[in-house]
């Protein structure tokens, strides 16, 4: 087991030097208890300090290793060597989002949206600290706390066709945590929120290909969420012809 | 910008999809599958008997329902298709108030021909 | 210094993930029904001019080459009505207090309704 090995071909590039990406092959000691995270610690620390990627909790929950792993978007902290041998395993940066360096990308298109769909509780009237907490029932948070799991790994992004064609699509990431305030009992800004997500590149480009639901490691379900949100919508817009307003 | 006005072509698309799922299968076992293989008897689909059949105003309105839902259904999901396939984004512009018409167009010709049934 | 690189996807995407490729097959299904749907048009067009011009269309509608377009066409249709049922519980959420009413409720009578339906449409064809 000790002199047994799995190789890596990774993407490399690097915007100093520029021109077209390459792929570098990595052998990593085969450790049946590692993840991905680890071989490519091992491969920074032991063989080539300048392969650069994003890195942080090691388990799952800060969303920084988003990365694609043979063709698939995947968290490398979650993602088992033992599940990858014999290999050789292709790892890429995460696809529909611009290379920074190496297995770094751009995330600029996301913040962008996710700003735009104000993803923070607002209220028409704020509530003074002293008049206490918000109160919710445990059915009032079961609504949204699926969609109050994303941790940001940008792997349903990377899964979506559409994301990678519609350089205008706010993506299922965006679009989840949308619906998520929008659902939050305690939110008073649904209409405006709205607004921004039931536009054209909001929720209507998704096309229900699911694969954001099928690779998000924490089961947010994106997919769900924009049919969900479709459905409003499509309430909202007859109502409002009948005058009842959205 | 605007809230888009997909919702129209949507619920078109969501109530075709429905009756499609339901719908069409069998129609395609019927029509063009079941007498020709032998699965039913041939003569059960031959003029005498399908045209009192088809002629049941209930008959005509449910295809014509069918027929006209299934059409939108397809003619929305085939501008998302046809752009997919070729990567030109016209599909989704000015090409999709062409399916949307020849889905309709298609429709009304269903409509005058179940009518002279 | 070097703007990020852009990595523009590739037209056939679709082709380089099984989970893609059953997408747009299930995309694929609305130009082969919809190319039934002309058939079935001008089945019906037919139908209204008479017993002349009706057999002579079965015959065409009834020649191999057809009947090998509707086994594929069946094929498809039948991957759309999987895919739609499957995916109900994905637009429609039923909540009883805490819990979501399971997918599995919306998506198994669907299946029951469609087959009962298209049971029973079957057999008015095999018995009148």
């Amino acid at each position: 087991m000790a002199s047994e090995t799995i190789k890596f071909e990774v993407f490399r590039w690097h915007p100093e030097k520029g021109g077209e990406p390459t792929f570098q092959t990595y052998e990593v000691p085969y450790r049946t208890d590692w993840s991905l995270l680890e071989a490519l610690t091992q491969v920074k620390n032991d063989q080539d300090g300048t392969l650069t990627f994003r890195w942080s909790c090691r388990m799952g929950v800060c969303g920084s290793c988003g990365m694609m792993v043979n063709g698939v978007p995947r968290l490398a902290c979650g993602t088992q060597l033992k599940d990858l041998y014999p290999g050789p395993v292709r790892v890429e940066p995460l696809a529909n989002f611009s290379v920074e360096r190496d297995l770094v990308v751009n995330l600029d298109r996301f913040i962008k949206g996710f700003t735009s769909i104000k993803p923070y509780i607002i209220r028409k009237q704020e509530k003074p600290v002293s008049e206490g907490e918000y109160l919710q029932t445990p059915a009032q948070l079961a609504k949204y706390k699926q969609f109050s799991m994303c941790i940001n790994c940008m792997c349903c992004n990377a899964a979506c066709p559409v994301y990678g064609h519609e350089e205008n699509f706010l993506g299922p990431a965006v679009l989840a945590v949308g619906q998520r305030y929008n659902l939050d009992s305690r939110d008073e800004y649904a209409k405006e929120r709205r607004d921004v997500m039931f536009e054209h590149d909001g929720i209507w480009e998704c096309e229900l290909v699911g694969e954001c639901s099928q690779v998000c490691p924490k089961h947010v379900d994106p997919a769900a969420a924009i049919q969900q949100a479709k459905v409003q919508a499509t309430k909202d817009f007859f109502f409002s012809f009948l005058g009842a307003g959205a | 910008m605007a809230r888009s006005k997909e919702p129209l072509p949507w619920s078109f698309f969501a109530a075709g999809g429905m009756i499609s799922a339901y719908a069409i299968p069998i129609m395609i076992v019927i029509t063009g599958l079941a007498g020709a293989l032998g699965w039913i008897r041939a003569e059960r689909l031959d003029y005498d008997h399908l045209r009192p059949l088809a002629h049941h105003w209930i008959v005509r309105l449910g295809l014509l329902v069918i027929f006209t839902l299934t059409a939108l259904h397809c003619a929305h999901r085939m501008k998302f298709t046809l752009a997919g396939l070729t990567g030109l984004k016209f599909f989704k512009g000015g090409a999709s108030v062409v399916l949307y018409l020849l889905a309709l167009g298609m429709s009304a010709c269903a409509a005058l021909a179940l009518w002279k049934i | 210094m070097n703007e990020p690189l852009k990595r523009p996807p590739s037209l056939l995407w679709w082709t380089k993930r099984g989970a893609y490729f059953q997408f747009m097959m299930r995309e694929i299904s609305s130009i082969v029904i919809f190319v039934y749907l002309v058939l079935f048009l001008v089945f019906l067009h037919k139908l209204s001019k008479g017993r002349v011009e009706y057999n002579a269309y079965l015959d065409f509608l009834w020649s191999r080459p057809m009947i090998a377009f509707h086994l594929v066409a069946l094929g498809f249709a039948l991957l759309h009505t999987i895919t739609w049922f499957n995916s109900t519980p994905k637009a429609m959420v039923i909540w009883r207090g805490e819990e979501k009413v399971p997918g599995i409720a919306m998506v198994v009578p669907q299946y029951v309704i469609w087959l009962i339906g298209s049971g029973v449409v079957f057999w008015f064809f095999l018995r009148h």
